[in-house]
């Protein structure tokens, strides 16, 4: 884990730049991360990562697409056009959250 | 024939191993077998005229033979009583399988939303953690077992050989040995004929002494000894 400065502050990251830490997230983190991955967030995107914040402090996992879809009520289409190409791993990053895995 | 066959591995996750000790020792499995990866395609929907998969993203990958794993949800009847998931899973506490919503209701196995592998292993520890805790609260006192997520699975990888890997809710699948430090016999995240050779003589330990009940020799929850947590510098212990 090492430490790294987005929008002036110092969070945890791992390796590939998702943090680590739930509690040290921001919306101005969130807009930071976000632009560094050539995404400006709209109200469509607030509504996504809203909702994976909220569902992982419930949960405690990042959900998958399918539950964005089944349960945020996002069509899986849209998330494919609001973070176009890798909307699972995208969302996570922005949000702050854990990028989706398997068990290997 | 191999070679005039196109193999590509299709998956929604970002590559065939996510976890990073695992990527970074067994990434080059798939290139050594020539066989290409298709990362983060969600399928919405099989053509079978043309024979393509097409993703949400409209990228579409052809196929004269076509194997798929299908999404592994729980059973029916756990949709029509309203207690699961959008998965059909029942959601529970990880540790002690309790529901949140109805302190009387337990749920193991492929019942549960546990955030691990549906693997037999994983089950088969957890219902152990679970008969403890249930023996305790049927006695009026209060549970004490909790359950770490253990799971363990082979991997067959062909020519006689397979992988073993060990985990558990905290630590991702590392290299070492199992189930004794050291002398193995089998080996972990590598593969190896012996682990091949463990998987066929599982066959016969799962008839005629896991299923009977008997306890075999290996812990209920994951044990680092064994394992090189040079690998990982996050490993929690």
């Amino acid at each position: 884990m090492t430490v790294a400065t987005i929008a002036d502050k110092e969070v945890h990251v791992d390796a590939e730049g998702f943090m680590t830490e739930y509690d040290e997230w921001s919306e101005d983190l969130a807009a930071q991360l976000a632009a560094n991955i050539g995404i400006d967030l709209t109200e469509a995107h607030w509504k996504a990562i809203k909702f994976l914040r909220d569902d992982y402090k419930e949960v405690g996992e990042t959900p998958t697409l399918r539950r964005v879809t089944a349960v945020g009520g996002i069509p899986t289409k849209e998330l494919f056009q609001l973070f176009p190409k890798k909307p699972a791993k995208k969302m996570a990053y922005v949000a702050g959250l854990p990028k989706p895995v398997g068990c290997v | 024939m191999r070679d005039k066959v196109e193999l590509v591995y299709v998956t929604p996750l970002d590559g065939a191993f996510t976890k990073p000790v695992a990527a970074g020792r067994l990434g080059g499995m798939l290139d050594d077998r020539q066989i290409m990866m298709e990362p983060d395609f969600y399928i919405e929907r099989v053509d079978n005229e043309s024979k393509a998969l097409i993703s949400y993203d409209e990228r579409e990958i052809p196929f004269d033979l076509l194997v798929t794993v299908p999404l592994n949800m729980g059973a029916e009847f756990i949709a029509r009583s309203g207690m699961g998931n959008e998965l059909n899973f029942v959601p529970v506490d990880k540790e002690t399988f309790v529901s949140p919503k109805w302190p009387n209701v337990f749920a193991i196995g492929d019942a549960a939303d546990l955030p691990t592998s549906k693997a037999g292993s994983s089950a088969h520890f957890a219902v152990e953690v679970f008969t403890e805790n249930f023996m305790q609260l049927a006695r009026g006192e209060e549970m004490t077992h909790r359950f770490d997520g253990h799971t363990n699975c082979f991997v067959e990888s062909g020519d006689g050989k397979a992988m073993l890997i060990d985990f558990n809710y905290e630590v991702q699948p590392l290299p070492g040995k199992y189930p004794y430090p050291v002398v193995g016999p089998m080996s972990l995240l590598e593969e190896t004929s012996i682990n091949h050779l463990g998987k066929m003589g599982f066959k016969w330990l799962y008839w005629n002494a896991l299923l009977p009940g008997r306890k075999l020799p290996v812990p209920t929850l994951m044990s680092m000894a064994g394992k090189d947590v040079n690998e990982d510098t996050e490993v929690k212990v």
